[in-house]
C-alpha cells in the first residue's frame, strides 16, 4: 500500500514538473514601462551586443530606469561583470522576458497519472474488484461479437476440474466456417482440456435449451410471465427479453445466505409437457467470497489447494459446501395440496456470462401456471424467464476444433491440445487464441453450445496477504453459514461499488 | 514462447507513426527552457537552401531579408530568398522527462491490479504521443512563420550589431562535464 502510493505521489509529480515551454516577449526600450514585472529574469540587449542578465530587477514607474543584479555579458557572452547594475533603458536596444509555463504535453501525462491513480486507490479499497474469471468464450452475434460463455467458473484447482455446457444464445453465425474467440483476462493460468462447440438441430420457430441434466430440449411456444412479483414489487421488465436488463436485489445485511422468493405466473401455457427457461449469471458474491477465502489462506492458500488433490471427495466435499449453503436459483411448483415443491434447479458460478437452462415442469391444466423461483438475495441476476413446451430430447452433433490462432498465427500445438487432449492447452494473461469449428452446411438451422472442460489457477496477490487469517479460512470451510453472516457487513460495504467498478471498468468487453 | 500480444504490436505501429523531432544541434548546446531563461546565446537554425545546400548552426541575428548563422567555424550570412525551408530549434524539448514518467507510470500500473491490461498500453499510448507532440513543441519553421519571427531566439534580437565583427564571434563553448 505505502509504495503504492509512494509511486502515484512519484508519478504525479513528475507529471507537474515533467516538460515545459518558454513564452519569450521582446519589449522596445520606449516601451520600458510594459515589462512583465512577474519574469524573474531580463535580459537587455545592448547596441554594441553586450546583454545584462539580470535577476531581482525593476523598471522605475515610468520605465526610464533599469536596476538589477545579475552578468553582464558581451558579444561573445563571456562574463564582463556581475553585481548590481542600474542603467538608462533608452541605452537599451531591446529588451527580453522569458515564462516558463507547464507543456501541453504534461496535461495528457496527468490525466494519465490521473487515471493510474483513481485506479490504484479503487483497487486498494476494494482490491477483489480488481479480478477477472475463469476463460471468457466470444461469438459472432448480430452486432459484432460478444461475451458468450465463461467456462467452468468454480474449478478453481485441479482437483475440481469439470466439464461445462454453455448455450451460446446470442450467437449468429455467419456461415459454416465459425469461430469463437477464447481469451484470459485475469491474473490466472487456465488450463483446458478441450473446447467443442455443439450443434443441436432447432424446431421451426423455436430454441433450443439444455437442461440441468444435460439434455437438449426443442422448445416452441415461448411465453413470458403475465405476472413477476419480487419484493421490490413488479419485476416483468426486467425478466421478458433477452435485452441485457436484468433483476437483481441487494445482498441481506445480516446473512449473505438469505434467500428471497419471486411469484411468476403465466397466463398462457402452451400443450403439452412443458419447461421454465431461465437466464442468468451472478452477482459478484460468489467471486467475492472465492477471493476472501484465499485472502484468508493468505500465504498457505497452495497448501490448501494441494490438499485438495490429496484428501480426495472429503476434501472437496468441504471445499464445495460454501456453493451448496449459498445455493442455485431453485424453480418451484405447487403441488395438489398447494403446497410448493423443487422441480429442478439451475445457476452457473460466474458473473460474466449469463447461463441459460430449461427446467421442465410437471404438467397440469390449472391456469393460470404458477412458479416460484426461491434465491439467495444478492447473489443472482435474472436476465429472461419464459415457459415453453418442450420436445423430446435431441442428439447433439460435437465439433472438435479445426484451427486454432494464436496471436495471428495458426497454432498448431494449441489445436493438437483442444482436439487430441493428451495435453491441455494453457493460457497466461492477456493470452487470446481464435479457435475455428467447421458447421454443418445448413448451420442457421442449429442451436450452438460450447463444452469446455479443465481449471484454473488463481494468482494470489500481494495485496490479499495482509488478510491472512487461518480461523476465518476454516470457518469458510467447516461453518459457512456463520462465515456468511460474518462476512455480510464487509461485503454489504463494498456491494454497490463492486458492480459500478467492474462494470465500468470494461474489464469484459460487452 | 509467447508470441507478441497484439496490444504490443499496436504500440509498436504507433511509435512508429508519430515519430519524434530531431536536429543536427550538437550534445549540449539546447538547454532546457528554465536555463533558456539566464542564457543569452541563439536557437539552433537549420537552412535547406536552393540548390539542395544546408547550413545550420547558431541563429546569430536575422531579419526580412537575411540569415546570419554561425556554424562549428564561421558566421555565414544566408539571404532568404535562397532558403527554401528553415526550422528553429529553440530549446532543449525535454522529451526525456516524458519518456520517464511515461516509463514510471507504466510501472505504476502494477498497482492497478488486473485494470493494467488497459492502463498500462494507455500509458504507452498517451505518453508517446505526449512525447511526440513535445519534440515538436520548440520548433518554428519557416514558412509557414516569417524569418523576422524567428528573432526573439537569436542571439542578438536587436539585429547583428554595427561594432562587432562576424570574424570575432566564437561558438558557444560545449557544456562542461
Amino acid at each position: 500500500m505505502a509504495a503504492r502510493v509512494v509511486t502515484m505521489v512519484v508519478v504525479v509529480a513528475l507529471a507537474l514538473g515533467c516538460a515545459h515551454r518558454l513564452d519569450r516577449t521582446l519589449v522596445s526600450p520606449r516601451d520600458a514601462k510594459t515589462l512583465d514585472a512577474k519574469a524573474p529574469y531580463l535580459k537587455a540587449h545592448l547596441r554594441s551586443g553586450y546583454v545584462y542578465v539580470l535577476a531581482d530587477w525593476h523598471a522605475d514607474s515610468g520605465g526610464g530606469v533599469i536596476r538589477g543584479r545579475g552578468r553582464l555579458l558581451d558579444a561573445n557572452r563571456a562574463l564582463v561583470d556581475s553585481g548590481e547594475f542600474r542603467f538608462p533603458a533608452d541605452s537599451v536596444a531591446l529588451f527580453e522576458t522569458n515564462v516558463v509555463r507547464p507543456s501541453g504535453a504534461n496535461a495528457a501525462i496527468s490525466v494519465m497519472a490521473g487515471v493510474t491513480a483513481t485506479v490504484a486507490a479503487i483497487c486498494a479499497l476494494s482490491p477483489k474488484t480488481c479480478f477477472g474469471s475463469c476463460p471468457t468464450f466470444y461469438a459472432p452475434d448480430s452486432g459484432g461479437a460478444s461475451l458468450q460463455a465463461e467456462a467452468f467458473s468454480a474449478s478453481i484447482a485441479p482437483a475440481l476440474e469439470a466439464t461445462d455446457l454453455d448455450m451460446l444464445y446470442r450467437a449468429r453465425p455467419r456461415g459454416a466456417a465459425f469461430e469463437l474467440h477464447l481469451t484470459n483476462e485475469a491474473l490466472e493460468t487456465h488450463v483446458i482440456r478441450f473446447a467443442d462447440v455443439i450443434a443441436v438441430p432447432r424446431p421451426a420457430g423455436g430454441r433450443v435449451f439444455v437442461t440441468p441434466d444435460g439434455e437438449f430440449r426443442p422448445a416452441t411456444g415461448l411465453e413470458s410471465p403475465s405476472r413477476c412479483d419480487a419484493a421490490e414489487g413488479d419485476c416483468r421488465a426486467a425478466v421478458q427479453g433477452f435485452d441485457r436488463v436484468e433483476r437483481y436485489s441487494a445482498a441481506d445485511s445480516v446473512d449473505l445466505a438469505a434467500r428471497e422468493t419471486i411469484d411468476l405466473e403465466f397466463a398462457e401455457v402452451p400443450e403439452g409437457e412443458v419447461g421454465l427457461v431461465v437466464a442468468s449469471r451472478q452477482t459478484l458474491m460468489t467471486t467475492y467470497l472465492i477471493y476472501q477465502s484465499l485472502a484468508y489462506l493468505g500465504t498457505q492458500a497452495t497448501t490448501w489447494l494441494a490438499r485438495l488433490e490429496t484428501g480426495g471427495p472429503v476434501a472437496r466435499g468441504f471445499a464445495g459446501e460454501l456453493g451448496r449453503v449459498l445455493g442455485r436459483i431453485e424453480v418451484l411448483v405447487p403441488d395438489s395440496m398447494g403446497e410448493w415443491r423443487v422441480a429442478g434447479s439451475v445457476g452457473e458460478i460466474g458473473p460474466i456470462a449469463v447461463d441459460t437452462k430449461v427446467v421442465p415442469l410437471p404438467a397440469t391444466a390449472a391456469k393460470p401456471y404458477r412458479v416460484r423461483l426461491r434465491l439467495t438475495r444478492g447473489l443472482w441476476r435474472l436476465e429472461y424467464v419464459a415457459i415453453a413446451a418442450l420436445g423430446d430430447a435431441v442428439e447433439p452433433v460435437r465439433l472438435r476444433p479445426e484451427s486454432v490462432r494464436h496471436a495471428g498465427r495458426a497454432d498448431a500445438a494449441a489445436l493438437r491440445a483442444l482436439r487430441e487432449r493428451e495435453q491441455p492447452l494453457v493460457t497466461l494473461p492477456g493470452d487470446e487464441y481464435e479457435i475455428g469449428y467447421q458447421l454443418p452446411a445448413d448451420y442457421g438451422r442449429y442451436e450452438l453450445f460450447l463444452e469446455a472442460r479443465g481449471y484454473y489457477l488463481e494468482w494470489l496477490r500481494r495485496e490479499w496477504l495482509p488478510e491472512e487469517n487461518a480461523a476465518a479460512a476454516v470457518q469458510l470451510v467447516l461453518q459457512p453459514r456463520d462465515a456468511l453472516r460474518a462476512l455480510a457487513p464487509a461485503y454489504k460495504r463494498q456491494e454497490a461499488g463492486m458492480e459500478h467498478i467492474f462494470w465500468n471498468s470494461r474489464y469484459a468487453r460487452h | 514462447m509467447r508470441a507478441t500480444r497484439p496490444w504490443a504490436v499496436g504500440v509498436g505501429l504507433g511509435l512508429a507513426l508519430v515519430a519524434c523531432a530531431g536536429n543536427t544541434a550538437p550534445a549540449g548546446f539546447l538547454v532546457t527552457p528554465r536555463l533558456a531563461q539566464t542564457e543569452a546565446y541563439g536557437g539552433w537554425v537549420e537552412l535547406l537552401v536552393t540548390g539542395g545546400a544546408r547550413v545550420d548552426g547558431e541563429l546569430i541575428a536575422v531579419t526580412a531579408d537575411s540569415v546570419w548563422v554561425l556554424g562549428r567555424t564561421a558566421v555565414t550570412v544566408v539571404p532568404v530568398a535562397s532558403v527554401r525551408q528553415g526550422k528553429l530549434t529553440t530549446t532543449n524539448a525535454e522529451v526525456g522527462n516524458i519518456v520517464g514518467a511515461t516509463g514510471l507510470g507504466v510501472l505504476s500500473t502494477i498497482s492497478n491490479g488486473i485494470l493494467l491490461i488497459f492502463t498500462a498500453p494507455l500509458w504507452i499510448i498517451v505518453g508517446t504521443a505526449a512525447g511526440s507532440s513535445q519534440s515538436y513543441a520548440p520548433e518554428r519553421r519557416v514558412p509557414p512563420l516569417h524569418w523576422a519571427e524567428l528573432n526573439g531566439f537569436a542571439r542578438f534580437p536587436q539585429g547583428l550589431p554595427d561594432g562587432v565583427s562576424l570574424a570575432s564571434l566564437r561558438p558557444k563553448p560545449p557544456p562542461r562535464r
